[in-house]
């Protein structure tokens, strides 16, 4: 008869396996929300250092989205994916900072805000393409990131940022030509 | 078709739009036209779409490569976090109940301070009835104790995270926790907890399952497990823990025990150790270990069987249990009994009807008969007691058996060990007769004459089979050395192989290479001889297209050799 369990099918699946821990925190659990930061903190903290250009800048980024993540955890829907939303958080926070340094660069009038790359030059095309994405300006570099190594669509992308599809792809298109040209050099 | 042309025409930006379209492949069929037909006629926009594509697709291998964290950095940023963020603000979204018992636990050293001396009093006057009247079972009393909250209204069980993070109603589970009548606990693909009930035993709850902690008083312990699997281990007396299911209630007479209750709320139940009691609405059954009994929601638990039981025997049970088939199916059994399928004939007398009750009382008699004869006007009124003393009894006979099986194998194992076989005088084991069934109850019966108490060993046959395996064995016999010689042999058998296979491989890439060269040199030959007749021809103005042909053919010929066109025939341009 081999074990008697077998022989019964369970369906109990969760769309999203982060949802439980969600739940869990939104009930108090400081245990279930360290859980989500441990799922999703190399792919959130990669989403900044490539938005940021900035190592310091990315490690202050994913800690604001965590703790924005957690104040606003009530307001998370279950509706899309658990890391979709914390992105999108990211996203957001990193807008707003970059908005903050433009304004800053501007006052100081210390030129572009083409920032320096924080990875050794080397001749790694996968290096020399980070190295190019960073040069990229802002939005064109979040929408990016988000569109051809994160695999966002220009829907997602528009919610995140706060902007018209058209804009996304017209961002997309335009940081496509320069990192073309840029690697072309 | 000109039209249809002229809406296919995009300039260079246009197309380098839609390439970006058609790369996130969000292109329209019309848009893909336009694209090729630009694409094929311009070597700028060749370039862009190859470019942009080999940049998305490099792109696109880089998720997560930045990614590259440690442990101690995690650690400092979530210690960074955890100092940041305020704990309590989602504790204000826990349930009710959870609420309640935040509200009473920190009512309770206000409570305490305000009737402390009540409560002293009151303290005073247990003792002292205590002094006065004693109390038996104090040590009962003891162990609930340790279960139940200060005011002794309601009780805890505790409970522990074996693995991935099981919840307590929607809260994570610590690493030692502690649930109350009325919560429940759940896991996922990944989880599994453990319940201790003090002074009774554990419940493993696996993973992908969910229990709710009915209740707990002095002998009637409830969990009801909605879905999942449970693993029961219970030490206490009889009948004082309970599983509830959709279907049925299962109750412990002490032992070990797994539950499992799908989807649609049908279960198994599977006994490990002891015996388990499962009842429904009108029905009932005694499942002791090695036995299993499934429940069907809406129906009720059905009849024990045994883990080995033949799929005869257990199809026929199913449709008699659940399904619309009686006596033909108890026939079915009947004819397919065996020892082992006893504890399910017990559990079938009462559930049979008066045709065949006599029957099955009789086959399982057979097999062990009752702890009390009963008379045959008697056997439709067999109770639950009788049935669960002939269940022990059988069980009984199965363990001695099991048992008795078990030396008589170790004491065979022995003999042979010990053993010394002489071809010419075999001796026969020092063994009794009734070891002897036992162990040689595998041989082919036709080759031995065996009696079940004395042995009657044919000699001669045996002595006839021994001869014919040993020179079986000498037939067979592996030459170790010999092996070691093939194999090496085969080695270089392997080797000349790789090597003859190389030279003929070079062999054939130069002559093939010659052949090349030689077929290459004949062609061009032919072309000259060819060229020069054309020449000839020009020169003697018989046809002016040749002159076109001969230039495209020069063309041409740098990098196609041996397939250059063939030139037109002379007579049919003509």
């Amino acid at each position: 008869m081999g074990s008697p369990a077998v022989s019964l099918n369970l369906l109990v699946k969760n769309p999203d396996e982060d949802y439980a821990f969600v739940e869990s925190a939104l009930a108090g659990s400081s245990e279930a929300f360290k859980e989500l930061f441990t799922r999703n903190v190399s792919r959130v903290y990669s989403l900044c250092l490539r938005i940021s250009a900035d190592k310091f800048a990315a490690e202050e980024l994913t800690q604001e989205s965590f703790i924005k993540a957690w104040e606003k955890l009530d307001t998370f829907r279950f509706e899309s994916k658990f890391s979709t939303w914390l992105h999108s958080i990211a996203v957001n926070q990193s807008l707003m900072r970059a908005r903050a340094d433009q304004r800053t660069e501007k006052f100081e009038e210390t030129g572009p805000h083409i920032k320096g790359s924080h990875i050794a030059g080397r001749y790694d095309s996968k290096i020399d393409i980070e190295n190019a994405i960073q040069k990229l300006p802002p939005q064109a570099r979040m929408v990016l990131v988000l569109h051809d190594i994160e695999g966002y669509k220009h829907n997602e992308i528009s919610e995140m940022m706060n902007i018209q599809i058209g804009t996304s792809k017209a961002h997309l298109h335009r940081a496509r030509k320069i990192l073309r040209e840029e690697l072309g050099k | 078709m000109n039209n249809e042309n002229s809406e296919l025409k995009i300039n260079c930006s246009e197309s380098e739009l839609l390439i970006d379209e058609f790369l996130d492949g969000m292109i329209s069929v019309s848009d893909k036209e336009r694209m090729d037909s630009h694409i094929a006629d311009c070597p700028k926009c060749k370039d862009y779409y190859a470019k942009t594509e080999m940049l998305v697709r490099s792109l696109g291998s880089m998720q997560g490569d930045a990614a590259k964290m440690t442990v101690q950095k995690k650690d400092e940023m979530w210690n960074k976090i955890a100092s940041e963020i305020d704990i309590e603000r989602h504790k204000k979204q826990r349930t009710a109940a959870e609420k309640k018992l935040l509200d009473a636990k920190k009512k309770k050293p206000d409570f305490i301070y305000r009737y402390r001396y009540a409560l002293g009093s009151v303290a005073a006057a247990i003792l002292i009835v205590f002094i006065i009247f004693g109390v038996k079972n104090i040590g009962v009393q003891d162990s609930r104790l340790s279960q139940q909250s200060s005011f002794g209204l309601e009780t805890y069980w505790k409970v522990s995270n074996i693995k991935g993070t099981p919840l307590i109603g929607n809260a994570a589970m610590g690493s030692s926790d502690s649930i109350r009548e009325g919560q429940w606990i759940s896991t996922n693909d990944s989880s599994r907890a453990e319940m201790i009930v003090a002074g009774i035993g554990s419940v493993i709850i696996e993973p992908n399952s969910k229990v709710i902690f009915v209740k707990a008083n002095d002998g009637n312990n409830r969990i009801f497990v909605e879905y999942g699997t449970i693993a029961a281990n219970i030490n206490s007396k009889p009948k004082t823990f309970f599983v509830e299911m959709p279907s049925a209630v299962a109750s412990d007479m002490g032992g070990a025990y797994t539950l499992t209750i799908d989807s649609s709320g049908d279960g198994i139940v599977y006994v490990k150790e002891g015996k388990v009691e499962v009842q429904s609405k009108d029905r009932e059954a005694i499942v002791p270990a090695g036995n299993l009994v499934m429940t069907k929601r809406n129906i009720g638990v059905g009849t024990p069987f045994n883990e080995y039981t033949s799929p005869q025997f257990r199809n026929a049970l199913f449709k008699f249990d659940f399904g619309k088939c009686e006596d033909r199916c108890v026939n079915t059994m009947l004819d397919n009994a065996k020892i082992t399928d006893a504890v399910t004939l017990v559990n079938l007398i009462p559930k049979v009807g008066n045709e065949v009750k006599d029957e099955v009382y009789a086959r399982l008699a057979n097999f062990v008969p009752p702890p009390r004869p009963v008379a045959k006007d008697s056997i439709p009124f067999i109770n639950e007691d009788e049935i669960n003393q002939w269940v022990d009894k059988i069980q009984k006979e199965i363990d001695e058996n099991v048992k008795k099986n078990l030396e008589n194998v170790e004491k065979s194992l022995s003999n042979l060990k010990n053993m010394e076989i002489h071809f010419d005088s075999i001796p026969v084991p020092p063994v009794t007769g009734k070891n002897y069934n036992f162990k040689f109850r595998e041989f082919p019966k036709q080759n031995y004459k065996w009696n079940s108490d004395t042995a009657y060993f044919d000699k001669e046959k045996f002595e006839e089979d021994m001869n014919n395996l040993q020179e079986n064995i000498e037939e067979h016999s592996f030459d170790k050395e010999q092996f070691k010689e093939d194999m090496k042999q085969l080695q270089e058998d392997l080797n000349d192989m790789k090597l003859e296979l190389k030279e003929s491989q070079d062999y054939n890439n130069e002559e093939l290479k010659k052949e090349m060269e030689r077929a290459k040199e004949e062609i061009r030959d032919a072309m000259k001889e060819l060229n020069k007749e054309l020449r000839i021809k020009i020169n003697s103005g018989t046809d002016t297209t040749l002159t076109r042909f001969e230039y495209k053919y020069k063309k041409d010929s740098t990098d196609v050799d041996l397939e250059a066109p063939e030139p037109p025939e002379p007579d049919e341009e003509k």
